[in-house]
């Protein structure tokens, strides 16, 4: 049996081989993906599990084993549209699924030499959960991909669940769920911080994490993340719904949310083609649960994530700052966001940390509350981590250390026990809703990057922040061309989505 | 081109939907604060202040939370503003008071569309201080939305107009970083970080009498060292303008302060001067040669100069330029990029400031001048690569340009999409905007005779 070190430099090694085929990171993961939860369900046919069949014979394990050449391609193939078509965690891991691998003898190299010569079922969670992580780490560089969007860095999903602190018991729903990294982390809190019986043990397996993904592709790798790391079964129903979160409420309520909505394509300027293609970002939701009709998506997602909440239920989500000071609707969102929920807390991260580049993102953490003519919002906290911190993707990287002075001013203990810094002030709500349009947009830190300082950084590191700019002003333009142009039928008409009635 | 109206518009002039209120009172007796011109931003429909109304005399006019304030005098400035407060504005504004039949600032954007800036301003009469009359509004068209929709209206303009406003802002920060981007380019250069140092190249100290290991204010790569300009180049100081030197039989052409701008010549004004014998040797103008300003007695003035290409021949300068001609160890370039680092210009303000409070520089101070000199062959490729980057910087420069119009384009192609019913979606569910009509003729009339035992009924 491998251990982690050697098991992710073999995992590597072979992605290697297969890049010369040209196959990417992702198409690797995903074939990975198809061939490691065939042989994990034959495992569990056997000693010690002996459990019934969970994939037909003839679509199994063992038949990729008893093929050779083109034989074992076709029938790899044959086996990927089959099993798609089912329901549960077959499906969502086999959904659309596609061979990427043309050369059969690499197939089976694969079938054979990599994943066929491991236990997965006895491995380690650490292990496998980690050699797969690193996978999906590395794929979310490959920048051109855009898988990147997919992937919320793990320092900050760390240290938003240290400050969160999901407590046994708890149900928590990522309506974004992307690869899953939010229920790892919470369920990695969880059993660390807790003495567990065996119904909290199951609970936690099992019935703790919700989550919607709307991409099948990454849908799958979340569904076998979480099987790796010990979450679920491949026999159990699966917990990732592939759907449109926005498009209506799931019909349950939830303790907690932690999720990171997507921030939209990295191609900003898409055109919307001459009556054609509409893109996704134009869609406007007409929910009756919603306090503003918009089509920003991020603005939508933070009206749904209130929505999720049960009463006094906690969330934590990560939004661009155009939440943050856009008028219009979200002026209308954020006045009723601060009436009706305690909005206790906003982190303003830095850039260079994001696999979308350019991104400008916080994360804002609220208490949904009762119905109530007085505001629940008393103070807001607000940590600047953003003016005058540098981090890169591949020099300096952020680590879980840069955020421990946050998490300890944050004070998950007792949040009403907060003390002012540099770097952390409260405002109350009173200066909130008194400033244009309650922009919750807020810096006092003096930037010394735009300092006439007689000690000038280097030229590329000025440069970099052009860059930022640049791609901050181009965003901004960017959704107000879109919007421009998708409301360019004369008889005003757009797309209007409303909850379907049954 | 006349688009017809979307679906539950009605077509009206604004002076059937509104009247200015012209509540007249005293300012400092009525409470509240006091707007004036000065306070209200030009094109933002910002409150950029208030008066205290006690320093006020005089009457102005009572206005509510809610209304619409609109500036009559020098229309061109587009000032219109909704204020949450009341209080009382000069005679210069119109006050539209907030009525039921039009949404919060509904009508301050309608004010603020470029196309009504334009009619109002072609209206306005008077060449020192042009107003517009009320009279000349009341018979602009309106398409009046229904109400509902009004409000999506003024939602989608604010949405998108802040959006413009960030973009605009980061655009304003680029701009900023692209000029510390050009001082960090000359300041890598000159401290050798610009290019890689190439062992083969012949050393610095090759090329001067001295190859001492002089000090200077920062460590310097390997080959490098420092100098004084004197040991670099030949420094010669100009004519002075004298009545003798009016021109005559002798006269050539010769560069005043005024030509030399800040890394530039202003060739578009040259004067001539009269030389006597073996002057025009002395003080002729070579290609390469640096133009340094003496100074006029101002900080930012001082080391003002520009390389001179050889422009016009013959040509000579006069007193108040240094001539700094570099010798075979220091390209020209390299001293026009090492005269404007930030460090050097540093240290020429220091050198040239005087007990007496004025900065100026002399030939003197110019000699004893500090340069940071690499190889020769290493100062072609600084040469290059400082030109190579600092046409980025400048082609990036024009593109900021061009994307901040642009961007004000936007606001305004925003607003007239706005107005003609393409910004916000119709819902065919809202009450139409003819229901509005009954109500508002029956509401006007009701204000003016209520109005009219207060007031007289003035245009």
């Amino acid at each position: 049996m491998s251990d982690a070190p050697s098991l992710i430099a073999k995992l590597w090694n072979y992605c290697s081989v297969l890049r010369d085929d040209g196959l990417s990171y992702q198409d690797y993961i995903e074939q990975l993906t198809y061939l490691l939860f065939l042989k994990m369900a034959d495992e569990l046919t056997k000693a010690p599990f002996n459990r019934p069949p969970l994939v037909p014979a003839g679509l199994d394990w063992q038949s990729l084993l008893d093929r050779d050449g083109d034989a074992l391609e076709v029938h790899y193939r044959h086996i990927l549209a089959e099993l798609g078509r089912g329901p549960g965690t077959l499906g969502v891991i086999f959904r659309k699924a596609q061979n990427r691998i043309q050369d059969p003898a690499k197939l089976r190299r694969l079938v054979v030499d990599l994943i066929g010569q491991e236990f997965w079922m006895a491995m380690d969670a650490d292990v496998k959960g980690d050699a797969y992580e690193g996978l999906l780490a590395k794929n979310a560089e490959d920048v051109k991909t855009g898988a990147g969007q997919y992937f919320t860095p793990r320092a900050l999903i760390r240290a938003m669940v240290d400050v969160m602190r999901p407590e046994p018991g708890m149900t928590i729903c990522d309506p974004a769920c992307g690869t899953g990294g939010f229920f790892l982390a919470a369920h990695d809190f969880v059993a660390r911080n807790y003495p567990l019986d065996p119904d909290q043990k199951h609970h936690l397996r099992f019935e703790a994490f919700r989550g919607r993904e709307i991409v099948d592709n990454t849908a799958r790798l979340c569904q076998m993340n979480l099987l790796l790391h010990g979450i679920g079964a491949p026999e159990v129903d699966t917990s990732i719904t592939v759907a449109d979160s926005l498009q209506s409420h799931p019909g349950e309520h939830f303790e907690m949310v932690l999720t990171n909505p997507p921030f939209g394509k990295k191609s900003a300027i898409t055109v919307v083609g001459i009556g054609g293609d509409v893109e996704r970002e134009d869609l406007t939701y007409v929910r009756d649960d919603f306090w503003a009709t918009t089509s920003n998506k991020q603005l939508n997602f933070l009206q749904h994530v209130k929505t999720l909440l049960a009463i006094n239920g906690r969330a934590a989500i990560v939004v661009p700052d155009n939440v943050l000071f856009e008028g219009g609707a979200g002026e209308t969102v954020r006045r009723k966001l601060l009436h009706e929920c305690d909005v206790h807390t906003l982190l303003r991260l830095p850039t260079g940390i994001f696999y979308a580049g350019g991104v400008k993102a916080n994360v804002l953490f609220f208490d949904r509350k009762p119905a109530s003519e007085i505001p629940w919002t008393k103070k807001l906290w607000i940590y600047d981590f953003r003016t005058n911190q540098h981090f890169t993707l591949k020099e300096r990287p952020l680590r879980y250390e840069d955020l421990a002075d946050f998490v300890r001013a944050y004070n998950p203990a007792n949040r009403h026990a907060r003390d002012e810094s540099e770097r952390f002030r409260v405002l109350t709500y009173e200066d909130l809703i008194a400033r244009d349009k309650a922009s919750l947009d807020v810096f006092w830190m003096r930037d010394e990057s735009l300092e006439d300082s007689a000690n000038l950084p280097p030229p590329e590191v000025i440069a970099a922040k052009i860059v930022e700019d640049l791609e901050a002003a181009l965003s901004e333009f960017a959704q107000v061309a879109q919007r421009l142009a998708g409301r360019g039928q004369p008889d005003g008409t757009q797309n209007l989505r409303r909850p379907t009635q049954t | 081109m006349r688009e017809s109206l979307p679906q539950g518009w009605i077509s009206t002039k604004l002076g059937e939907l509104v009247q200015p209120s012209r509540e007249m009172v005293q300012a400092r007796t009525n409470g509240g604060p006091y707007l004036g011109l000065e306070h209200i931003e030009p094109h933002t429909t910002r409150i950029t202040g208030t008066a205290d109304p006690s320093s006020i005399k005089g009457t102005g006019v009572r206005f509510k939370a809610g209304d619409t304030l609109y500036a009559r005098l020098r229309p061109y400035l587009n000032k219109t503003c909704v204020p949450d407060f009341d209080g009382v504005a000069s005679g210069e504004f119109i006050v539209f008071q907030a009525v039921e039949w039009l949404a919060p600032r509904f009508l301050m954007y309608f004010l603020h569309r470029p196309d009504v800036v334009a009619f109002a301003n072609a209206k306005s009469t008077g060449t020192h201080r042009p107003r517009v009359k009320w009279d000349d509004f009341a018979d602009l068209a309106v398409g009046l939305p229904p109400l509902a929709e009004q409000r999506r209206i003024v939602a989608a303009i604010e949405e998108l107009f802040s959006r413009i406003d960030a973009g605009a802002e980061a655009l304003n920060r680029v701009r900023r970083n692209l000029q510390r981007m050009y001082a960090a380019v000359l300041q890598a250069a000159v401290t050798g970080r610009l290019v890689p140092q190439n062992p083969e190249d012949e050393p610095a100290a090759r090329f001067l009498a001295e190859a001492d290991r002089r000090g200077g204010p920062y460590p310097l790569p390997t080959g490098w060292l420092w100098a004084r300009i004197e040991e670099l180049a030949e420094v010669q100081g100009g004519i002075q303008k004298q009545p003798k030197r009016r021109p005559g039989k002798n006269a050539y052409t010769f560069l005043r302060v005024a030509n030399v701008l800040r890394r530039e010549l202003d060739l578009g004004e040259v004067h001539m001067i009269e030389l006597f014998s073996g002057e025009l040797d002395r003080y002729r103008l070579k290609a390469g040669d640096l133009l340094v300003v003496e100074g006029n007695g101002s900080l930012d003035q001082i080391g003002r100069s520009a390389l001179w290409q050889g422009e016009i021949d013959p040509c000579v300068h006069q007193n108040h330029l240094i001539r700094v001609r570099p010798g075979p160890a220091l390209s020209p370039d390299y001293l026009d990029v090492f005269w404007n680092a930030p460090s050097t210009a540093a240290a020429i303000q220091a050198v040239a400031s005087s007990t007496s409070g004025l900065y100026t520089l002399s030939t003197a101070k110019v000699r004893r001048v500090l340069v940071a000199v690499p190889p020769i062959s290493e100062q072609q490729r600084i040469n290059l690569e400082v030109s190579r980057q600092l046409s980025l910087i400048d082609a990036a420069e024009r593109v900021i340009d061009e994307a901040t119009r642009r961007a004000r384009t936007l606001k305004a192609a925003t607003l007239r999409y706005a107005f003609v019913g393409r910004l916000a979606p119709q819902d065919s569910s809202d009450e139409p905007a003819e229901a509005l009509l009954d109500h508002i003729k029956t509401a006007l009339l009701a204000r003016e005779s209520s109005a009219r035992p207060r007031q007289r009924a003035r245009r």
